[in-house]
């Protein structure tokens, strides 16, 4: 909270520029493997499958497990795939799609199928997310996940396919496709797919509405060891769930008291875990009348979790309505305004809309 | 400036040299030279206590872990924690010299220990401009001159020192001496250092000021004259030369940019091409082009800007580089701006510029934030604005906060959180909540800021902002708290609860940091505003005694637990536990006369005596009249009350202060001292109507007191403190002489409040006499003398009804049609908004109808009237609810003189009706003495009717 700042790290920034000048050469020649649990590697991507990727470094060449990539800069991407990337993390999705198709026309007739693969996906991904907020255009996601499927059945982005297309096909409520998708990446060779897998086949059960069935794959989850930031992380999925499971039978109390549970453990694991905890701990505190308790929570995701599209939608849905219980009728206006304009297609929007007339 | 200084010091470094172990002081140099302080500090511990590490390099061990906490510090954002540490470093300066005295290195550590206190100087002056410490801006901005001047009394002790250790030196030393040149040659340049300091701390001096006030421009112009004899002294010298450098310097900052750059003209022509030389020529180079930029030599600065760039290219990257490259972004915008706004050297210029700034932006530097600023307004030149990046928005933020314009603060701290990428530095997103909490402060966004800083408290604990995030969550929650207390007339019990669980979070997680201290007296304030006196007084108690608000806090402490003692006392009977009373008041006793104490050390003999030492000296007296410390009454009191007629902002405390002068008078028998208080009081007050509100207030608090020693069961206590005060006043009564209506009111009253009635009637009676008959006693023809009269006649009122003469009462006060009442007597007109009068009457009639039943109806009526006649008040003062209680305890009363049950339960669902409208409409019930009115009323109601009452009298 000063201006100080700056000054303070001076020093620091000028001893770490050393080696940064020297990454930066290397880099710009080069295609860049980000990994969740080290140092960038860069070199030359020599080969992508569904389980790693082939890394030509100075020092050699480098084999790296797909689980610990974060994300590839490929050399020379161009200035769509950039735009795109850029796009994608500031949460503009329909125009992280177009920049991804974009990118793809301007591939098209080089021989770059990685990077092609890595922008072909990018967009399939951005417009499912998409479609999974607006709760719209489900099967045109489907059906452009199943063609890079069919396209690129050994690819890197094999898991992530999985997943988002299990998640289409539960909110679709086709739950025997879903099953299929997320058994898929159950067969991922590292133990957080495993993990993972088996939180969707408890959603599945949860969408089916049987809680106590659900309960029981969310307990195997938290029963097994945790041994990766990435199975601690799964077990915490879990433990959301269940607290939803407990939210389908009315039981508030144990649901709160989960909720609460995952966020003191949460910090660090990803923002949309986040995200999701304090708005389902705001449903839940609604339930239970507690009306300022449940406005701070959903506060919690307006100030600092806005990046999650359907997260941030159904906070600003319910902040609408708790500010005007609370008789402050400029924020819930404020709220109302925020929701309307960046999600106006939302499930959120339109069920405030429908209330409204 | 900082340039400067460490260049000397490196000159003195490598003069004095060092004869110890170089292999172990090289690698600790090396620690050093990296950045690597915290490993320096961690190595020099773990070498010293080896038994083969050589004793030149133990010896040096506390200076040299001094440095390196010097420079550790240095790199702390936390600038609460930067000082901290600071002092830690000063330990051990103080030990190696203590150690040391003699070492060849103790002048360095003399220094050091000097240049600690400028650091401190100017993280208070850093401190100070941050907005978040708007309110303390001026405290602070004197807390950092205080540290200057210590600075340079250190400074100038040291040049003293230097300069007799110089001149011990014989005036030529030969060749073959070498040892013995190098060791006045040392003490030279030490003696040197120390003047170029004593400048250059009014130069840090002056930047505690507003920039062009007055105190600036003086302190700037000491400066300069500091500067000036250093450099007239060594002008063949480096250090003369420096200082020729800072006095252009603080010319450039008093806008005097000619003589500044004549200074920087001066040295630049000095042809010597030592590395030393070259260095400061670099410096005043850079100084030379902010002072074109400032003059509007905008191509000039540019121009220069560029040569210095190209000539030291190697420098390119420095602070200092990047100064320049600043100045050369700035000069290009300018001069962009001045073209044509569709010609292509414009946008030739502006792309320059982005270059300029863009590199500067890359490096944290001073100028980093400024430089993405100028980048974002070159952007709007260019019209290519875009969305920014983390950085960009963060800087954009910064400029928001510092500019005070919080709506864009907030958005660009918004925008900064969005950009974060997954794995950010977990200390800078703890700072992006932080100010973006901050600015949502001060929005007045309570609930976000608290949701925010509450956010970095807990879930970030280790961060160096979690503390002051924390603090904004409590400021978030307790305005909070306000406002919806504001709205709803009702204390909130969520904020309520969060304050409670982030006070007590906050002063455990942290417990040394000042957000602790200022965690705990929120905490407090919160009991007290709840009327929780003694947890209020706990929570004052835990402020840390290192603290500057320690003093404050225990007397408020004391306050809190007298506070609680008073009001155990004032419960009735049977819901008083008289155990913790003797507790309390000792208590308050304690932490009062400890708070006395503290508050008088800071104090200078002959200064002025602050209002907040006046007001816990005479709330020490109050605690000691009760605890019966007469003797320590006396002492305290007189010059005290002296000192507050002295001082005319402490005139709210008179009337205080000479009620427990009349009453430490009355508790030692001094008549002749009681008859000086009287006086003092017929001189101050102005009129007779204010000198009878002093002693009916005297008369109050002598029947308080009486009711408290009842309440403590201390009878024989009890029974001294009355029969002194029944024979003093006496005494007071009974002398013929000089009785005037100042000795006949305070006795009246004196006597009201043992509640020897019949003696205070006696004395109102005479003042009314006296009054109608003697007009030397009274000048009538004065407004005001009429009004204290008026108020002796209904306080004789008061003092028949206690005797149960109520028909001789009423005749004083009774409401007559305005046919019946020629003189206009105000206590005779039918509707008069006189509280005093108002319950007066109420109070006679309920009394009345204990005798003559039908006397309640009128009662009722009237308590009636005027709970309808004050509802619409938006404030409703106490008299409200008091009238609202008799008017509940009246409906009861005829619930139960009624003849038939259908009526009895008509009065009583009546009363019950009131009492759920109050408890519905107000959580507070006019306070705690009240509210256990309305409590005794509901009990009372309850039990006539065989059930409990609706929910929300419940509540």
């Amino acid at each position: 909270m000063n201006r100080t700042v700056p000054r303070l790290l001076w020093k620091s920034a000028l001893l770490a520029l050393l080696p940064l000048l020297a990454w930066f050469a290397s880099a710009a020649r080069a295609d860049q493997v980000e990994l969740v649990d080290a140092k960038p590697v860069a070199g030359k991507i020599e080969a992508e499958t569904a389980t790693e990727v082939r890394v030509r470094t100075s020092s050699g060449t480098e084999t790296i497990a797909v689980n610990r990539i974060s994300a590839v800069q490929y050399e020379g991407q161009g200035g769509a795939m950039t735009q795109a990337k850029a796009f994608e993390r500031a949460g503009n999705l329909r125009g992280a799609a177009e920049q991804f198709a974009k990118a793809q026309q301007e591939l098209r007739d080089k021989d770059k199928p990685f990077l092609f693969a890595a922008a072909e996906f990018g967009e399939a991904r951005t417009r499912a997310t998409v479609a999974l907020a607006d709760s719209s255009g489900i099967d045109q996601a489907i059906a452009r996940l199943d063609a890079f499927r069919r396209d690129h059945e050994d690819s890197r982005h094999r898991d992530a396919l999985h997943e988002l297309l299990g998640r289409l096909y539960l909110a679709g409520q086709d739950y025997a496709k879903a099953q299929a998708a997320f058994d898929e990446l159950g067969r991922a060779p590292w133990p957080e797919g495993k993990l993972r897998a088996q939180v969707y086949q408890g959603r599945i059960l949860l969408a089916q509405n049987q809680p106590a069935a659900a309960r029981e794959r969310f307990d195997e989850v938290l029963a097994a060891p945790a041994a990766s930031p990435a199975e601690e992380r799964a077990q915490l999925e879990a433990l959301v769930e269940t607290a939803a499971s407990f939210r389908m039978e009315n039981n508030s109390e144990r649901e709160i008291e989960l909720l609460e549970r995952v966020i003191d453990r949460a910090a660090g694991h990803g923002t949309s875990l986040e995200a999701r905890a304090y708005a389902d701990l705001g449903d839940a505190l609604r339930t239970a009348h507690r009306t300022k308790h449940a406005l701070l929570a959903y506060l919690h995701v307006d100030l600092l979790f806005a990046g999650d599209k359907e997260v941030h939608a159904r906070a600003l849905y319910n902040l609408t309505e708790l500010w005007s219980e609370l008789g402050f009728a400029d924020r819930a206006a404020a709220a109302r305004s925020a929701l309307t304009s960046r999600y106006p297609n939302s499930p959120w929007a339109k069920k405030l809309a429908s209330r409204s007339e | 400036m900082r340039t400067a200084a460490v260049v000397i010091l490196c000159l003195v470094f490598t003069a004095a040299g060092l004869r110890a172990d170089e292999r172990y002081l090289d690698f600790i140099a090396a620690l050093q030279d990296q950045g690597y302080h915290d490993l320096a500090i961690e190595y020099i511990q773990g070498i010293r206590a080896r038994p083969e590490v050589p004793e030149d390099v133990r010896a040096l061990a506390d200076y040299l872990i001094g440095k390196s906490a010097v420079a550790e510090a240095e790199t702390r954002t936390d600038l609460s924690r930067r000082d901290d540490e600071l002092r830690e470093a000063r330990r051990f300066f103080e030990k190696f010299l203590r150690e040391h005295p003699q070492h060849e290195q103790a002048p360095e550590a003399h220094m050091e220990l000097a240049q600690i206190l400028v650091e401190r100087g100017r993280v208070a002056v850093l401190r100070a401009d941050d907005p978040a410490n708007q309110g303390r801006r001026s405290e602070l901005r004197q807390d950092a001159r205080g540290l200057f001047e210590e600075a340079r009394k250190s400074f100038t002790e040291a040049a003293a020192r230097f300069e007799k250790d110089f001149k011990a030196f014989p005036a030529f030393i030969p060749d073959t001496e070498k040892r013995n040149r190098e060791a006045k040659r040392a003490a030279q340049i030490h003696w040197m250092q120390a003047q170029l300091h004593l400048g250059l701390v009014e130069y840090e001096r002056a930047q505690t000021f507003d920039k062009g006030s007055e105190g600036f421009q003086k302190t700037l112009r000491e400066a300069i004259g500091l500067f000036e004899s250093v450099h007239e002294r060594y002008r063949s010298w480096l250090a003369g030369l420096y200082a020729r450098m800072w006095q252009g310097k603080c010319y450039e900052e008093m806008g005097e940019l000619g003589k500044a750059e004549g200074f920087y003209k001066e040295l630049l022509e000095h042809e010597d091409k030592d590395a030393v030389l070259q260095a400061l020529q670099r410096q005043v180079q850079f100084f030379r082009i902010i002072v074109l930029n400032k003059r509007g030599d905008y191509l000039l600065a540019a121009d220069a800007a560029k040569k210095w760039l190209q000539e030291h290219a190697a420098q390119r990257r420095s602070e200092m580089g990047l100064g320049v490259q600043f100045e050369q972004g700035r000069a290009l915008i300018q001069q962009a701006i001045a073209k044509d706004e569709n010609a292509p050297e414009r946008a030739r210029l502006l792309d320059q510029a982005m270059d300029a700034l863009g590199q500067v932006a890359r490096y944290e530097t001073l100028y980093k934030q400024q430089a993405i600023v100028l980048e974002q307004k070159v952007r709007g030149l260019a019209g290519a604005v875009g969305s920014p990046n983390f950085d960009r928005a963060l800087a954009l933020g910064e400029a928001a906060k510092d500019a005070r314009n919080w709506p864009e603060a907030a958005k660009q701290y918004a925008a900064a959180l969005a950009q974060a990428k997954p794995g950010a530095d977990p200390e800078q997103l703890a700072y992006v909540r932080y100010v973006l909490g901050y600015a949502r402060l001060q929005m007045r966004d309570f609930y976000e800021a608290a949701v925010l800083g509450e956010y970095v408290a807990r879930r970030q604990p280790n961060t160096s902002v979690a503390a002051p995030a924390a603090g904004v969550a409590l400021a978030g929650y307790a305005a909070a708290y306000n406002a919806w207390q504001t709205r709803h007339q009702e204390a909130p019990a969520f904020e309520e609860d969060r304050i409670i669980q982030l006070a007590e979070y906050v002063s455990g997680t942290w417990p040394k940091a000042a957000e602790a201290n200022a965690a705990r007296i929120t905490l407090a304030e919160l009991h007290l505003a709840r009327g929780r006196f003694v947890q209020a007084a706990q929570a004052f108690a835990r402020v840390a005694p290192a603290s500057a608000e320690h003093a404050q806090a225990i007397a408020r402490a004391g306050d809190a637990y007298w506070r609680a003692y008073n009001q155990a006392a004032a419960q009735p009977a049977g819901q008083r536990d008289p155990a913790p009373l003797a507790a309390w008041l000792d208590l308050a006793r304690q932490n009062l006369t400890q708070a006395v104490a503290e508050q008088t050390q800071n104090i200078p003999p002959h200064a002025k005596l602050p209002t907040a030492l006046a007001e816990t000296e005479l709330a020490l007296a109050e605690v000691l009249l009760e605890s019966g410390d007469d003797a320590a009454v006396m002492r305290l009191i007189p010059p005290l009350g002296a000192r507050i007629a002295a001082q005319p902002e402490l005139a709210p405390l008179e009337l205080r202060s000479l009620i427990a002068l009349l009453r430490a008078c009355v508790r030692t028998n001094d008549l002749q001292a009681a008859q000086d208080a009287m006086q003092a009081i017929e001189k101050t007050r102005k009129d007779l109507a204010q000198i009878t509100r002093v002693y009916l207030e005297l008369g109050k608090q002598l029947q308080v007191e009486m009711d408290r020693l009842q309440a403590r069961g201390d009878d024989a206590t009890l029974k001294q403190a009355r029969d002194r005060y029944v024979a003093f006043l006496n005494q007071m009564a009974g002398r013929q002489q000089g009785q005037n209506f100042v000795t006949l009111a305070w006795t009246g009253e004196a006597f009201f409040g043992l509640g020897l009635y019949d003696q205070a009637a006696g004395r109102f009676r005479e003042i009314m006499r006296r009054a109608l008959d003697d007009s030397a006693f009274l000048d009538l023809s004065n407004a005001q003398n009429q009004a204290a009269l008026t108020h002796v006649k209904l306080r004789l009122a008061s003092a028949l009804r206690q005797q149960g003469q109520f028909a001789q009462a009423w005749e004083l006060i009774q409401p007559l049609p305005r046919e019946a009442n020629p003189g206009d007597d105000p206590l005779h007109k039918p509707v008069v908004w006189n509280y005093d009068l108002i319950l007066e009457r109420g109070r006679v009639l309920e009394e009345w109808s204990a005798r003559e039943p039908s006397k309640l109806k009128t009662a009722l009526d009237h308590w009636g009237f005027w709970a309808q006649r004050m509802e619409p008040m938006a404030q409703k003062p106490p008299q409200y609810f008091e009238i609202r209680i008799h008017l509940i305890d009246c409906m009861i009363r005829k619930g139960r003189q009624a003849t038939g049950p259908s009526e009895r339960e008509q009065w009583y669902r009546q009363a019950e009706r009131q009492l759920v409208f109050m408890t519905k409409t107000s959580a507070e019930l006019g306070g705690p003495a009240l509210k256990s009115r309305f409590k005794q009323l509901q009990d009372e109601l309850e039990k006539q009717l065989g059930r409990t009452l609706e929910a929300a009298a419940r509540r």
